[in-house]
C-alpha cells in the first residue's frame, strides 16, 4: 500500500483536492484494496492470521476497511493538527478522546466475542492487555496535549509513544522532558504489540480473533498517524536546524580563510571549543578564526627601497590575528563591515635600502583579501596579498602582474 | 513490509562514500556478507523475520580528505608564490618537504596520513570533530526524514565501527539533543524518535571521550522507556583486536547503576574471540562470527531465532576458524590408526589444512590487521 506513501496529514491540509479525494467513495482504484484483507476463512490457520494481521498493520488498509475506513478518512479530513505553525490543542486532543471511545467499544465486542467462545479466554485476555495498554496511551497523549495547551509544560514529547514497539512509559524518566511534561500517575511498562495480536489466536480458526485485531490496528494506526503529525513541525526543524548548521561548518572551513592546523587548534583553544559539550546538541563554528604563526605571501610596496625593488614579493607570517568569518557578526557600519579580520605580522623581504624584517598590521577584507601597512625601522610599506584558496590563483596572478607593470 | 534501516558509519582509513559496496576483507563487500549472513537464516534456517531491511553507507573520510587537501593546496599554493623570488628557496624546500610527506606515494595514502593523522585530526581538533559529527548527523537526519516510514513501522539502527563507534556516539548525542522551538514548545528527538539499536563494533568511544569522567553520564545509554534514544546498545570488541581493548568501554564498572534493572537485558556486551582472518580489526572480521551478527539479528527481524539454529551457525563458523582446525586435526590424531590408509590421509589433509590456513595468516597478517 504505497499510495499514501509520502502524503502527510499536513500535506492533506495544503491541498484541498485531497482532501476531496478522501471523501469521494472509496474503490479499488484509490488505493490497493484488493491487497488488503479483511476477512479470514473458517480454515484460517495461527500462521495465515499472523501473517494477514502482521501485513494489515504495517499498510494503510485501516483508510479502506469496509467497516470503519470512511469514519476514518473523515477524521483525517477534518482534524488539522497544524494551523499557520500552530499546534491546534483541541483539534489534537480531540483524536486521541475520539481513539478512547473506540478502545472502549472494541472492549466491549471483545467481551461478547469471549461470552459467545468466539474467542478463548486466553486470546481474550491478551487482546484485552493490548487494548488496556491502547487506551492509557490515549490518555496519556490527550493529558500532555492539554499540559501543553495550558502552558504548564514546554515540551513536546510524544512521537514514541505511539511507536509500534510502545516503549514504557514512567515518571522516573531518563531526562529530557520535565517530569510535568509526562503528565501521568502510573507508567506503562513496554510492550510488543506484535506479539498481543499474534498471541490472540489461541484455537482451530483465527477468523473472528482477525476481526478484533483488525479493529485494535485501525485505531492504533489513527494514534500513531496523528502522534507522528503532531511531533512532524519539530522533526522537521531539528533536521533542518542540523542541516543549517553543516551548512555553517562548510562555510567556517571552506568559504572563510583557509586555517592550517596550528590556526584550528588555537581557535579551538581560544574559542573555548574544547570545553563545549554535546548536551544542547551541535555545536556552530567559533564566530571567530584565529591564526597564529600563520604564513602568507604579498606584494609589498616600499617607497624608501631602491628603485629596483621598491615593489617585492614577500613573506609575511601572523604573528597572531583573527577572522569574523560570518558577515553577520561584523560590526554595522558601512565600511567596517567589509573588515573581517586584522593580523600582527612580521614580514620578510630582500631589499636594498631597507632593513629585512618588518612588522606590520595586516586587515582582512570580506574573507578573501588582505592588506597591510608595515615599518622597517620607520620605512613605511603597504602590502597586498589575497585569501590563498579563492583569489589567489586568478585574481591574484593577474593583479600581481598588473601591480608589477604599474 | 516493515523495514528495518540499518545506517553504516564506517572505521579509520581510506574509505568511499559507497562504503559498503566497496570490497574489504575476504574480498566481499560489507554489504554483500551482511545480506549473506541474513538471507542464509531465511533460506536455510527456516528464520522469518517480521521487518526487511536496508543499508546505508554513512561516511566522513571525504571529509576528511577534504580538509587535508586543503591544507597540502595552502602549502603548495605558498611554495608556488616563493618560487618566484630565490631568496626564499630554503622555506620553499621547508613547505616542498610538508606537501611530500602529505600527499599520496602512488595511487594509495600512506598508512600514517590514512589512519594516525584521521585520528590524529578527528581527536586532537574540536573544531573538526565538530564539523564531522554535524555532517555524519545530517546523514543521519536526511535518512530518518526520508526513508524510515513509521506509519509502516519502520524503524533505524546505526552500526558504528572503529573511529566510526566514537563517531556514532557523538552524534547521536548531539542530534537527539538538538532542540528547537515549535509554536513555543520545546521539541527535541529524544522522546519522539528512537532508534530500534545502536551497535559499535570495536568500540573506541571512551578511548575518544571529550569528557571520560562524565562520559557514561549522557544520554547515550538503551532502554524501554520512551526518554531513551536507542532500545538496544551492542557493544562489541574482539579480545584480539587492540582498538577496542585500549580504554574499553565498560560502563558498568564506572557506574554500577549505569542502567536500572528493567532495562539490562537491552545492553549486550558482546566479546568473541575467534580468527576468521588475520584481518582482526576489520568489520568484515567481525560480521563473520554468528555471536556478533545473530543478537542484532534478532532485533532487526523482530523474532527470536531458535536455539537450535544458533548452535548449529556458531559451530559452522568455528570448524572455519584455526580453533576449529585444529579441533578437527586433534579427532583426527584420535582416531589414527597406523594400519588404515584411509585414517593416515585424513589425519594428513587435516594436518595440512591446518598447516596451509596458519601459512594463510602468516602470509597475511600484514601491518593493518585490517585497519585499512
Amino acid at each position: 500500500m504505497g499510495w499514501l506513501n509520502g502524503f502527510t496529514l499536513r500535506t492533506w491540509s495544503l491541498h484541498p483536492f485531497l482532501i476531496l479525494l478522501l471523501c469521494l467513495p472509496w474503490s479499488s482504484s484509490y488505493g490497493d484494496e484488493a491487497a488488503c484483507r479483511f476477512e479470514l476463512g473458517d480454515d484460517s490457520t495461527k500462521r495465515s492470521y499472523e501473517e494477514a494481521i502482521t501485513s494489515y498493520i504495517e499498510s494503510d488498509c485501516y483508510l479502506t476497511d469496509p467497516d470503519e475506513g470512511g469514519s476514518l478518512r473523515k477524521e483525517i479530513g477534518n482534524v488539522h493538527v497544524w494551523q499557520d505553525g500552530k499546534l491546534n490543542y483541541e483539534g489534537a486532543r480531540s483524536v486521541y478522546r475520539e481513539r478512547q471511545d473506540s478502545f472502549r467499544k472494541i472492549r466491549s465486542d471483545l467481551g461478547v466475542a469471549e461470552r459467545e467462545k468466539k474467542i478463548t479466554q486466553e486470546g481474550a485476555q491478551e487482546l484485552h492487555t493490548l487494548i488496556g495498554q491502547l487506551t492509557s496511551r490515549s490518555v496519556i497523549t490527550y493529558d500532555r496535549l492539554g499540559l501543553m495547551a495550558s502552558g504548564r509544560c514546554e515540551d513536546l514529547t510524544i512521537g514514541n509513544i505511539w511507536k509500534f514497539d510502545l516503549p514504557a512509559i514512567s515518571r522516573n524518566s531518563s531526562g529530557g522532558a520535565s517530569t510535568e511534561c509526562l503528565g501521568i500517575t502510573n507508567g506503562l511498562p513496554e510492550f510488543d504489540i506484535y506479539s498481543a495480536l499474534e498471541n490472540a489466536c489461541t484455537d482451530s480458526s483465527c477468523k473472528d480473533e482477525y476481526i478484533l485485531a483488525r479493529k485494535i490496528a485501525n485505531q492504533f494506526k489513527m494514534g500513531l498517524l496523528f502522534s507522528g503529525e503532531i511531533a512532524s513541525e519539530g522533526r522537521e526543524a531539528v533536521f533542518n536546524s542540523v542541516a543549517e548548521k553543516n551548512k555553517l561548518w562548510d562555510q567556517f572551513f571552506y568559504e572563510s580563510r583557509p586555517m592550517l592546523p596550528l590556526d584550528i587548534a588555537f581557535t579551538d583553544w581560544i574559542e573555548g571549543v574544547y570545553d563545549r559539550p554535546l548536551d544542547n546538541g551541535f555545536n556552530v563554528p567559533p564566530s571567530k578564526q584565529w591564526f597564529l604563526l600563520h604564513p602568507g605571501i604579498g606584494i609589498e610596496w616600499v617607497d624608501a627601497a631602491e628603485s629596483t625593488t621598491k615593489n617585492e614579493i614577500v613573506i609575511y607570517l601572523e604573528a597572531i590575528g583573527f577572522n569574523i568569518w560570518n558577515e553577520k557578526d561584523r560590526f554595522d557600519f558601512p565600511i567596517l563591515r567589509h573588515i573581517s579580520g586584522v593580523s600582527l605580522a612580521a614580514v620578510a623581504s630582500d631589499r636594498i635600502g631597507v632593513d629585512n624584517i618588518g612588522a606590520g598590521l595586516v586587515f582582512t577584507i570580506n574573507n578573501s583579501y588582505q592588506f597591510g601597512v608595515s615599518s622597517y625601522d620607520g620605512d613605511v610599506g603597504v602590502i597586498l596579498s589575497v585569501n590563498f584558496m579563492d583569489m589567489f590563483r586568478e585574481n591574484y596572478m593577474n593583479s600581481a602582474k598588473l601591480l608589477k607593470k604599474f | 513490509m516493515a523495514t528495518r534501516h540499518v545506517l553504516c558509519v564506517h572505521g579509520i582509513g581510506s574509505h568511499t562514500d559507497d562504503w559498503i559496496n566497496s570490497p574489504d576483507d575476504g574480498d566481499i563487500a560489507f554489504k554483500d556478507l551482511f545480506l549473506d549472513r541474513w538471507n542464509n537464516l531465511q533460506t536455510n534456517h527456516d528464520y522469518r523475520p517480521r521487518h526487511d531491511i536496508k543499508l546505508y553507507s554513512i561516511h566522513y573520510n571525504d571529509a576528511i580528505e577534504r580538509l587535508l587537501g586543503n591544507w597540502v593546496e595552502q602549502l603548495e599554493l605558498l611554495s608556488n608564490r616563493m618560487s618566484e623570488n630565490s631568496d626564499f628557496q630554503k622555506e620553499k624546500d621547508f613547505f616542498d618537504g610538508l606537501i611530500e610527506n602529505a600527499k599520496p606515494a602512488g595511487d594509495k595514502r600512506s598508512f600514517l596520513l590514512t589512519h594516525v593523522l584521521d585520528l590524529l585530526v578527528f581527536a586532537s581538533l574540536y573544531s573538526v570533530q565538530d564539523s564531522i559529527i554535524t555532517n555524519v548527523g545530517n546523514q543521519i537526519g536526511q535518512i530518518l526524514k526520508n526513508e524510515v516510514d513509521y506509519n509502516r513501522g519502520d524503524q533505524a539502527c546505526v552500526i558504528g565501527h572503529s573511529m566510526g563507534s566514537s563517531v556514532v556516539e557523538k552524534t547521536l548525542k548531539a542530534l537527539f539533543s538538538e532542540s528547537v522551538s515549535v509554536d513555543g514548545l520545546k521539541f527535541r528527538l529524544q522522546g519522539n524518535e528512537r532508534l530500534a539499536a545502536v551497535m559499535l563494533v570495536a568500540n573506541v568511544s571512551y578511548a575518544l571521550a571529550r569528557k571520560r569522567d562524565a562520559f557514561y553520564n549522557s544520554i547515550f545509554r538503551p532502554g524501554g522507556d520512551e526518554m531513551r534514544i536507542m532500545k538496544h546498545l551492542l557493544n562489541v570488541n574482539h579480545k584480539l583486536d587492540p582498538v577496542g581493548n585500549f580504554k574499553p568501554f565498560d560502563p558498568y564498572r564506572h557506574n554500577p547503576d549505569w542502567l536500572p534493572a528493567e532495562d539490562q537485558d537491552h545492553y549486550h556486551n558482546v566479546e568473541i574471540s575467534r580468527l576468521s582472518s588475520p584481518m582482526v580489526h576489520s568489520i568484515n572480521h567481525y560480521f563473520r562470527d554468528p555471536n556478533v551478527y545473530l543478537p542484532l539479528f534478532e532485533i532487526l527481524g523482530g523474532k527470536s531465532i531458535t536455539k537450535t539454529v544458533k548452535i548449529k551457525l556458531r559451530s559452522d563458523f568455528e570448524v572455519e576458524t584455526p580453533v576449529g582446525k585444529f579441533r578437527s586435526a586433534r579427532e583426527s590424531l584420535r582416531g589414527l590408526d597406523v594400519t588404515d590408509a584411509k585414517s593416515m590421509k585424513e589425519f594428513y589433509e587435516k594436518v595440512k589444512a591446518l598447516s596451509d590456513y596458519a601459512q594463510e595468516f602468516k602470509r597475511e597478517g600484514g601491518a593493518d590487521h585490517g585497519l585499512a
